[in-house]
């Protein structure tokens, strides 16, 4: 029976079918999980609930006849832009059921993107630039703390003792998802790709699956304030260590992995009851002070024996300069800055919208107050929060990060539409699912062959941007304000970022 | 991954014009269930408009298969069939010959992997299954799987 | 060098596949004592009936012997086998020498001597030339009523013909029911119930004790209770035995069929057996007996052609199965499926009788022994045939078992991943 309620909001999409070309093979209708597609077998016809569809678009990616077009639904409220409709909707939603509405990836509002106003540098006539295939370019880096001086023994040696370091082919790495907020094969796919790349993928807060072991070599463990999965042997078997005190996407919250996502696999590698939700504590709840983080910083170097780097990974928030510096001098090895508009699998959305900074500034500012106090040798700084291309990544880097994590961009090699329903554990493409019957679409071998072509076309396409800046190497490029200008910025913004106005020699 | 389009690549590959929309052009309603409507209420699933693929999706929650001829060195339904109907090509696809086949079901009896099926329809009754697409390189359901399902190898 | 074939069946022409897979050169020579290139026994009713023709009855035509280079004597018997000269001999006392041979005679009809008999209308049911014969006959005289003899899977589909012919048809059959050789007692009514629908007579729990004629033709019948059924022709279709004459002669090992190892050899050098004249090991009960099924003969002569150029396979054994259509209805058997006495096996039955649906599993010890299909349950009946060949554990799948879209996705990973995974056999 339709369901009558006490308010009306319009579906959001509408399923247009041409059903001329419609075969009725029946693929959309097994192949949506939202429950928006059914086969009529009185009338042979497909039809649509449209209120429920989420716009995923897996039904047009299956179809052979591509006789599916998913639009945005004609029926809206009368125009009004201080009440969007996504407002008008939330209010209705809440007055109904008196909670909070969670959303999954980024945050989609028009906030301004730093990134498309910054322009880079390119050589003409002086210092040429060089061609990157002829000429070998650096994209080598070096993720951990750095000696302050280089000191060598009469025979040419290496006499300063270095700390332990990742090394990575390209400064590109796949964020932290955890495995439950991502499913098996997403992790695979991650795991397989850095490991054939030689870089880094990350295990989030949920843990390194036994499966996984053998892949520890290019993961970075992450140690979140839940305590997911985190034992000796997990510690050790990664490359890295990363304390996970905030994320971009909802800074001062813990992490959130709804109960539908916690299967029998989730509840082992996490160590936590089937079905119940993993809500980790906002704060790590034996950290207080920087003294306490420093307390545990050591007590990880301890574990892992002093072999591996151990850093610190934040939210982008208003003084993260502060926070960051207090990081760097309580011994962290790397500090990972997540931007505001970092995705997620489950946050508010309120959150998710509303709370933290932009990457761009927030990385130009660590850097400059590392600079300043003069400790940015002793911990690596890496970037995150929708790097979403190559120039993206070299502008970070030049406004001062020495690599980026990407977990948008990597997800969507695996079939991401950006439908942001992560949450409801129904992903269409089998990613943020545990369901067997939806991951089984996710093909670790294809994907990650995917996923490294992104990571290879990239690397090529950022030696392409350095050679013509007349640069060969990445290091180059690190901190290196003046290869960036900006358009359309105000002088606060060129002030933050540290840059000067396109224009300006 | 329950696609079932392995079913539909075979289908538009067996049709008189190899078009996806003819292959599929509206069939008349049979007056009494033909094999494919048959097979579609076995298994719940689309009666692809009567027409019978020779690849078979079996589906049981999370775990699917689309089975079909393994074109054995030793067919079972070569050896079971009565009129001589079923012989092995020098390329070693098993073929089944519709106009020599009587439709005993002697190789649906043998056929250990099941994947034999009765096409019985309108003045239509014999034998089915894969025949390993004579006019393609690669078959068409190994084309047209997304997900790398089914492999195409010499063993 | 040459090879000899007695007999012009599935046997030999497996035979001669398998010979000529390994050896395109030494001459084979069949000898077949009727006048036909290999055909399909099975086939005859549907040729009287003029329901398929002669051309579609072949099994494989004159071009298959010509382009395999076989010398073929039709229409000739073999009357003695020598070993120690190496020769058989033909009726018209002519001798082919061997360097290896196969004995394949075949079965032949098992007809008890019944009070009355000698006299004409009193058909075989087995080859082309009784099924010829039964025609010429039909057409000199008028037949009104016919009557057969065995309810099996031969006599019964006889009986089936004459009715569709527009003869009145009755069967009488020795056991309590109809193809009590292969169907349980269910099986059994459903196919005594279609019988009946086609114009078929059906009498079971008796037999023909007596033949009454007139001017030397059949007339009329009279059963063990003493009743009297007027018929204008006879056709006995009781069963088969093996034809084992000249290897008993020829001193072979022979038990009711001729006996021979898993390599088709008979004991005496160079001489092999294959098909419906040898015994093979049943795979369920591990006895060694006779079992006239197609796929065993053919596989037979395969092997022992493989064996006789030179090469080596073996045969471990079958498991009986049969798939056969009466009245329009088919039906598919593997293993067990006429126990007697059920106790002891797991049974499992779906049926919907109007809709003349009806399977039955049997299980013991967790193993598929037995499995009978009728109607639309022969959909991928083979996945049971290979479940009980290959004696697979199904413990695991009870409650899947009797599904419409059972396969192999019901079963274990284990089974599921060798038939899907190694190579084919």
């Amino acid at each position: 029976m339709p369901n009558k309620t006490d308010y009306y909001i319009p579906a959001k999409f509408f399923v247009e079918r041409d059903h001329d070309r419609c075969i009725r093979c029946q693929a959309c209708v097994r192949q949506c999980p939202y429950e928006a597609t059914f086969y009529d077998a009185i009338d042979d016809k497909i039809t649509n609930i449209h209120a429920n569809c989420v716009n995923c678009k897996r039904c047009e990616f299956i179809c052979p006849t591509d006789c599916i077009t998913v639009i945005e639904h004609r029926s809206k409220f009368v125009k009004n832009h201080t009440w969007p409709d996504d407002l008008i909707e939330n209010v209705y939603e809440q007055a109904s059921f008196g909670g909070i509405k969670l959303t999954g990836m980024g945050c989609d509002k028009k906030y301004p993107v730093y990134f498309d106003h910054i322009l880079l540098n390119a050589s003409q006539v002086t210092n040429p630039s060089i061609d990157p295939l002829r000429e070998p370019m650096e994209l080598r880096t070096f993720i951990g703390r750095k000696p302050e001086k280089l000191e060598f023994d009469k025979h040419g040696k290496l006499a300063t003792k270095t700390h332990p370091q990742i090394e990575l082919a390209t400064p590109l790495m796949f964020g932290a998802m955890s495995l439950g907020s991502i499913s098996y094969n997403a992790f695979k796919t991650l795991a397989l790709a850095a490991s054939k790349l030689g870089t880094a993928s990350n295990t989030g807060e949920g843990g390194l699956h036994a499966d996984f072991y053998p892949y520890g070599k290019t993961i970075i463990v992450q140690c979140a304030s839940g305590r997911f999965g985190v034992s000796a042997e997990y510690l050790n078997a990664g490359a890295a260590v990363e304390i996970k005190v905030g994320q971009g996407a909802k800074p001062g919250i813990g992490g959130h992995l709804p109960g539908e996502k916690v299967d029998t696999l989730i509840s082992t590698t996490r160590m936590i009851p089937e079905g119940t939700d993993a809500i980790s504590p906002a704060p790590h709840h034996d950290i207080y002070s920087i003294e306490d983080l420093k307390q545990l910083i050591d007590a990880l170097k301890e574990a892992t024996e002093f072999k591996k780097p151990v850093g610190v990974k934040i939210a982008a928030v208003h003084n993260v300069a502060a926070i960051a510096s207090g990081i760097v001098r309580a011994g962290a090895d790397f500090v990972t800055i997540d931007g505001f508009r970092g995705g997620t699998g489950a946050a508010p959305w309120q959150t998710r919208n509303n709370v933290g900074i932009p990457i761009e500034l927030a990385i130009a500012q660590v850097d400059t107050r590392l600079r300043d106090e003069g400790i940015r040798h002793l911990a690596s700084v890496i970037a995150a929060g929708s790097i979403r291309q190559s120039s993206d990544l070299m502008k970070i880097i030049a406004l001062g990060a020495d690599a980026a994590y990407i977990g948008t961009a990597a997800l969507m090699t695996m079939g991401c539409t950006l439908c942001q329903t992560c949450y409801t554990g129904r992903c269409a493409w089998g990613i943020t699912t545990q369901n067997p019957y939806l991951t089984k679409r996710l093909n670790p071998e294809r994907c990650s062959e995917r996923l490294i072509n992104l990571v290879k076309a990239w690397s090529h396409e950022m030696k392409e941007m350095l050679g013509g800046m007349g640069l060969n190497s990445i290091e180059s490029l690190r901190g290196n304000r003046l290869h960036l200008r900006g358009v359309g910025l105000t002088d606060t913004d060129l002030d933050i970022l540290g840059i000067l106005p396109a224009g300006r020699q | 991954m329950d696609c079932r389009l392995c079913e539909v690549g075979c289908i538009i590959e067996h049709s008189p014009i190899k078009d996806i929309i003819k292959a599929f052009k509206d069939k008349p309603k049979a007056k009494t269930p033909d094999s494919a409507a048959k097979r579609a209420a076995a298994f719940g699933v689309s009666p692809n408009r009567g027409m019978l693929s020779r690849t078979i999706v079996e589906a049981n929650g999370p775990l699917q298969l689309s089975a079909m001829c393994r074109h054995c060195d030793k067919p079972e339904c070569l050896h079971a069939c009565i009129t001589g109907a079923i012989s092995k090509k020098a390329d070693g696809r098993v073929i089944i010959d519709p106009k020599r086949c009587v439709a005993c079901w002697s190789c649906i009896m043998a056929c250990h992997w099941g994947v034999i099926e009765r096409n019985e329809g309108e003045g239509v009754k014999h034998s089915h299954k894969c025949d390993l697409c004579p006019d393609r390189e690669t078959p068409a359901c190994v084309d047209i799987c997304p997900n790398s399902a089914l492999l195409y190898e010499e063993r | 060098m040459a090879y000899v074939i007695i007999g012009n069946s599935v046997s030999a022409v497996a035979c001669i596949e398998a010979v000529r897979s390994r050896d395109k050169k030494t001459p084979i020579t069949v000898i077949g004592d009727e006048p036909y290139y290999a055909y399909s026994r099975p086939m005859i009713p549907e040729y009287l009936a003029r329901i398929e023709s002669a051309d579609r009855l072949t099994y494989r035509p004159k071009s298959f012997y010509e382009e395999n280079g076989v010398e073929t004597i039709l229409g000739t018997r073999v009357i003695e086998i020598e070993p120690g000269k190496k020769d058989v001999v033909l009726e018209n006392k002519e001798r082919i020498s061997y360097s290896k041979l196969l004995v394949s005679t075949g079965a032949k009809s098992f007809v008890p001597p019944i009070k009355g008999g000698g006299v004409s209308g009193v058909f075989n049911y087995i080859k082309w030339d009784d099924v010829k014969a039964i025609e010429a006959y039909l057409k000199e005289n008028d037949v009104r009523r016919v009557v057969t003899v065995g309810a099996g899977l031969i006599g019964l589909k006889a009986a089936e013909i004459f009715a569709y012919m527009g003869y009145d048809s009755t069967v009488v059959e020795l056991a309590d029911r109809v193809l009590a050789s292969v169907l349980d007692k269910a099986g059994s009514e459903i196919y005594r119930e279609k019988a009946h629908r086609c114009g078929v007579d059906v009498k079971c729990g008796t037999t023909v004790s007596e033949i009454l004629s007139e001017n030397g033709k059949v007339s009329g019948v009279i059963l063990k209770d003493g009743s009297k059924i007027e018929c204008q022709m006879l056709v006995i279709a009781i069963g088969v035995v093996p034809n084992t004459v000249l290897a008993v002669n020829a001193k072979l090992k022979v038990n009711r069929g001729v006996l021979v190892n898993a390599r088709m050899e008979t004991g005496l050098a160079d001489v092999y057996a294959a098909g419906d004249v040898c015994e093979c090991r049943n795979l369920l009960t591990g006895d060694t007996q006779a079992m006239p099924i197609w796929p065993k003969a053919y596989k037979e002569g395969y092997i022992a052609g493989i064996q006789m150029s030179g090469g080596k396979d073996e045969f471990d054994g079958i498991i009986p199965m049969n798939s056969i259509e009466f009245c329009h209805l088919p039906f598919i058997t593997a293993g067990f499926t006429n126990l007697k006495d059920e106790s002891g096996f797991e049974i499992m039955v779906k049926e919907d009788r109007k809709n003349d649906f009806y399977k039955k599993l049997i299980l013991k010890d967790g193993v598929l022994v037995g499995a009978i299909l009728v109607g639309d349950a022969v959909n991928r009946a083979g996945i049971y045939t290979g479940l009980v060949a290959r004696k697979a554990n199904v413990s695991g799948s009870r409650k899947y078992l009797l599904r419409d879209d059972f396969g192999f996705v019901y079963l274990d990973r284990k089974y599921r991943d060798m038939m899907f995974t190694e190579n084919p056999k």
